[in-house]
């Protein structure tokens, strides 16, 4: 999903369904924080994905077998 | 009886017997009585351990016993790291009270075996993130500058109890510039290490690849006398790494000459919501690190705002999945600034923070390649002097720029140095970032620099006031 193409409403739905996926229930003025900074914060995330150079980059974790 | 301003010319004055470490502790006791009510530095002064501890000190010195600059130094800890004789709290009500209780962690053990004497407990932000909250039964932590004014985060107790010379050194915590942040705005110096050199076990979590225990202190040169001690591998914190830790103060030789200092002008001075007073103080910082002998130049490193944000989602990502159970079932127990901001966190899927993972090794190439033929990057520490705390909110903490939590993603060390006053006299920062366990180099710069300037040595006038 791309905020530019998301209406309020839209983003509200979509705010209020990660919350409660994950386990969060909230008064609306709570939520009312997320939907405002969702697109925000979405639009961050989005932008890493636009970043041709780590097109084949591999994610900066270790695991390491051995205990 | 004046007080010392730095850990060295204390380490001094007890070896000249000029001071024992129980006179000095108890002046700053004194001290915390009289403005911690103001301040709210502490949230707990553990006054007895603390005279215990400097009675110990000056027996070893009476004995001729020395075990290293640090003994008899008074300090405190954040809020958030385990010491045996104090309760930990991260400065909320969630974390369960037996948390941490009956053991020192790493760090604070090192200290104390390096002979220095516990204070007490300071305010952060709680469990390391969001903004003080005044409905919560916490001491809103006040900038001594201006008491107006934010005294930032999280490591606020921390970054007063230094400004104001409450402890002579102190601890801070840094996932995204929680020791920088209030080194900055509080007018100090604070090292935030290259990840895996300090173990960060006794600590509470706040991202779990982000997070560092850090020195905080009036000069370079204090902050490398802590870091000598905290430093080393640790086999109860996976993430520390078993490299030689160089005698940091050995390499304090004053002379800045030879050393390449690269500004990374895109994002970092380029930034429209960049003060201009902050601006102008770094670069006239830059300047005089130049005349004493620095080469300086220009440097293209792209993606600095990209770099702040994949910092911020890996964060939350983080803190999210530890906070996650408390957050959904006594949201409202949380200050309501740290549960806004963690919240975040739920917001946040799988492949975003896999990809702010794959980002970093991307970026850390990046710099890597910026600094192959530099010594240091050179950066405001923040955008701005401290602003006033009924103008802050979340919200715009996180739309505003940040040059901190990019040397967080890329665990390069980055050291905050104070570089003046603004026109309204609130302390101005550069930020000096090293490669990869290169502290040395970092605090090198940042002791020629603070032998160059006084800065670092400023008393706010709220501190001032109070007798020794």
């Amino acid at each position: 999903m791309t905020t530019d193409s998301s209406t309020d409403a839209q983003v509200e739905t979509t705010v209020r369904s990660l919350l409660a996926a994950a386990g969060m229930s909230l008064p609306d003025d709570r939520v009312e924080l997320y939907v405002r900074i969702y697109p925000r914060l979405r639009a961050s995330a989005d932008a890493l994905f636009a970043i041709p150079e780590i097109r084949y980059d591999q994610p900066a974790v270790i695991y390491p077998a051995q205990v | 009886m004046d007080i010392p301003l730095t850990i060295k010319d204390a380490a001094a004055a007890l070896r000249a017997n000029e001071i024992t470490s129980v006179q000095l502790t108890e002046a700053l006791l004194d001290k915390i009585r009289a403005l911690n009510p103001t301040l709210g530095a502490f949230i707990t002064v553990t006054e007895d351990g603390a005279r215990a501890a400097a009675t110990e000190a000056d027996a070893k010195f009476a004995a001729g016993i020395d075990v290293g600059p640090l003994q008899g130094i008074p300090f405190a800890a954040k809020d958030i790291i385990a010491t045996k004789d104090a309760p930990t709290t991260a400065n909320g009500l969630i974390l369960d009270p037996a948390w941490g209780e009956g053991y020192d962690a790493t760090v604070i053990a090192k200290l104390r075996e390096a002979g220095m004497v516990l204070l007490g407990k300071l305010v952060l932000n709680e469990f390391a993130i969001g903004m003080p909250d005044p409905d919560k039964p916490f001491p809103m932590p006040q900038n001594p500058w201006d008491l107006e004014r934010s005294a930032s985060g999280s490591s606020s107790g921390t970054g007063i109890a230094i400004s104001a010379g409450l402890a002579l050194g102190g601890l801070g915590t840094d996932t995204g510039g929680s020791t920088r942040g209030p080194s900055s705005f509080n007018g100090h110096t604070g090292m935030k290490q290259t990840f895996g050199r300090v173990s960060k076990f006794g600590c509470v979590p706040l991202g779990y690849s982000l997070d560092h225990i850090n020195p905080m202190a009036r000069s370079a040169y204090d902050c490398a006398l802590m870091l000598q001690v905290m430093a080393g591998h640790d086999s109860k914190d996976p993430t520390t790494v078993d490299v030689p830790v160089p005698d940091y103060a050995a390499a304090l030789s004053g002379d800045p000459s030879g050393m390449r200092i690269g500004l990374p002008m895109q994002y970092f001075f380029d930034h429209p919501d960049l003060d201009p007073e902050v601006r102008t103080a770094v670069l006239a910082a830059v300047k005089e690190l130049e005349a004493a002998g620095a080469i300086v130049k220009e440097v293209d490193l792209p993606y600095g705002g990209e770099a702040k944000d994949a910092n911020q989602i890996i964060m939350y990502g983080e803190a999210f999945a530890y906070h996650r159970p408390d957050l959904g079932s006594r949201y409202d127990v949380y200050g309501r600034y740290t549960a806004e901001v963690l919240t975040r966190g739920a917001l946040i899927g799988a492949s975003d923070y896999v990809q702010a993972q794959r980002f970093r090794s991307f970026f850390k190439a990046k710099v890597a390649e910026v600094m192959a033929d530099l010594d240091v990057l050179i950066t405001p520490t923040s955008p701005s002097p401290a602003p006033r705390r009924s103008e802050m909110s979340p919200e715009k903490q996180l739309a505003g720029p940040s040059f901190t939590g990019q040397w967080n993603l890329t665990g390069l060390p980055a050291m905050a140095v104070p570089v003046g006053f603004s026109s309204n006299r609130l302390p101005l920062s550069m930020q000096i970032v090293g490669k990869p366990f290169a502290e040395a180099t970092v605090f090198k710069l940042g002791d020629a620099y603070q032998r160059l300037t006084e800065w670092h040595l400023a008393v706010p006038p709220i501190a001032a006031a109070v007798p020794a």
